[in-house]
């Protein structure tokens, strides 16, 4: 058995922890680069179209809000097993980090809309009306008004949706994706390894208080 | 008075919580079942065990038994709930693990002999009709939990596919390889989750069983492990050292031997399982 400060757990962090670590860092950042954008878009077609939106479209609206609902309503390891032929068509595999990152896409990039939406319809009518009263075009409203006015809220919602996207990692090691969540269970927890597992379980802390950390920060700069 | 009521709430929640804490960290309840007569039995398993104990329910009823079996989501928990007193007995691990078990957590546990059933282990491959025919850094699949990936890594060293370090040790991960000619990329994944995607890696090692249920044929294997380290890795019935002379437990094990349980077993694993106990 190891204990902290014996030679084998320095092995064991370089050989094991450290390429997790990195793992990790790829699959979220990979994940929430994708699901921002494409939760973005999905946000602003969904504000657009919505019956007090510029471009009212009932149908898409109710069937954009319908696959939200049906995509966040599967729990995440049964979304990743279920949609392997789409990731296999995109990443080639089923297997491994890059066939882990669609997945942890697919499940997000609801999540990042809905809490997008929000936003953008918390700002202030009287702005909007304001931009209006000055002869501003539909898309300057949407890009230049709405979109600026909700983007501290926005980042706060990307900073959450980043850590639920990092719990969705270490599920990850299910198709052999590796990363911190996956070594906590394997070589910690099932191994019997203790310190392995609060190693990781520590990094895993490092890590959210510095995303939420630098949230806050971009927050206030934002403001 | 409104803020008084909130920080009552909030105590008894905190309260509350802090209560399930600690009733998780039961020590050994020192588990002797001392009732003369009992008669329900409560067994722990894994969801892919399970059908194999549900086979003893009609051989333990003859005996005026009745049987309760406990699904656990993970492979630690049936031990620590027979340490915990919540459970009597569990069938789902072989003896290497239970070891183990005992050594790093203190446990108590013994395996009743004889082991009950064990299964066939082989390299399969959907892409080579042969293990030369690999190529440079092919993918293989070793499992995704420690023991499964011990057997599979002491197997492809059996057959000089990769070496491990000499060393002794109670379970062989991936980072043991010392010598790995062909740079095989060895990927810890369930072999569940590999046998029906088995064209995104080039092999991998599956339980017979696992084969089985995919719907797939056992018998294609590349090779299969040694047929005596088969029997070391049969699973069976394991209880608390306290009570393994108790009448019920050797009823137990006489349930899981009997002749409607292995025809119950055999019908559901279709002879991907095999007795580890001569008749």
């Amino acid at each position: 058995m190891e204990s902290f400060f014996s030679p084998e757990i320095y092995d064991s962090f370089i050989k094991i922890i450290w390429p997790a670590l990195g793992a990790t860092f790829r699959m979220l950042i990979v994940s929430a680069g994708f699901s921002t954008i494409f939760g973005f878009v999905l946000a602003i077609v969904l504000i657009v179209t919505d019956t007090r939106g510029l471009y009212p479209n009932p149908l898409l609206y109710k069937f954009l809000d319908f696959i939200i609902n049906t995509i966040r309503s599967f729990p995440f390891i049964i979304l990743l097993v279920a949609i392997i032929p789409f990731t296999r068509m995109i990443v080639g595999t089923s297997i491994g980090e890059q066939a882990a990152i669609v997945p942890l896409t697919i499940s997000a990039t609801p999540f990042i809309a809905r809490i997008f939406e929000g936003s953008l319809r918390e700002v202030d009518p009287q702005i909007i009306e304001a931009a209006k009263s000055f002869g501003a075009s539909e898309s300057q409203i949407v890009f230049k008004v709405i979109v600026v006015e909700a983007l501290p809220s926005m980042v706060s919602g990307i900073i959450l949706a980043v850590i639920s996207i990092l719990g969705g990692t270490a599920m990850a090691g299910v198709v052999g994706a590796g990363g911190l969540g996956a070594v906590a269970l394997l070589y910690g927890y099932q191994s019997f390894n203790t310190e392995i597992m609060v190693v990781t379980v520590i990094l895993l802390i490092i890590i959210v208080q510095v995303i939420q950390t630098t949230g806050n920060f971009v927050y206030k700069k934002l403001r | 008075m409104k803020f008084c009521k909130e920080k009552i709430i909030l105590l008894v929640c905190l309260l509350l919580m802090s209560m399930v804490v600690f009733a998780g960290c039961s020590p050994d309840s020192g588990n002797v079942d001392s009732s003369k007569n009992k008669t329900h039995l409560k067994v722990g398993t894994d969801a892919f065990q399970r059908p194999a104990v549900d086979a003893c329910v009609d051989a333990l009823a003859e005996m005026g038994y009745d049987l309760e079996v406990v699904v656990f989501d993970d492979n630690v928990m049936p031990n620590t709930a027979i340490m915990e007193g919540t459970i009597d007995a569990n069938m789902y691990q072989h003896v290497p693990f239970m070891e183990t078990f005992n050594k790093t957590k203190g446990g108590k546990l013994v395996m009743l002999e004889p082991k009950l059933f064990y299964t066939t282990i082989g390299f399969y491959s959907e892409k080579y009709d042969s293990v030369k025919a690999l190529p440079e850094k092919a993918s293989i699949v070793v499992g995704s939990d420690p023991s499964n990936i011990d057997r599979a890594l002491r197997m492809l060293d059996a057959e000089g596919l990769i070496t491990l370090v000499d060393k002794k040790k109670d379970f062989y991960n991936i980072h043991d390889v010392v010598e790995n000619p062909k740079n095989y990329l060895l990927k810890e994944v369930a072999g569940q989750q590999v046998v029906n995607n088995m064209q995104d890696v080039d092999a991998a090692v599956l339980y017979g069983t696992t084969v089985l249920e995919a719907g797939k044929d056992p018998s294609t294997a590349l090779f299969f492990d040694d047929k005596t380290r088969d029997k070391t890795y049969a699973i069976g019935v394991v209880v608390h050292e306290n009570n393994k002379d108790s009448q019920w437990v050797q009823d137990l094990v006489d349930a899981f031997m009997s002749e409607t349980t292995w025809a119950n077993v055999d019908a559901h694993f279709k002879g991907s399982y095999a007795k580890a106990y001569d008749d």
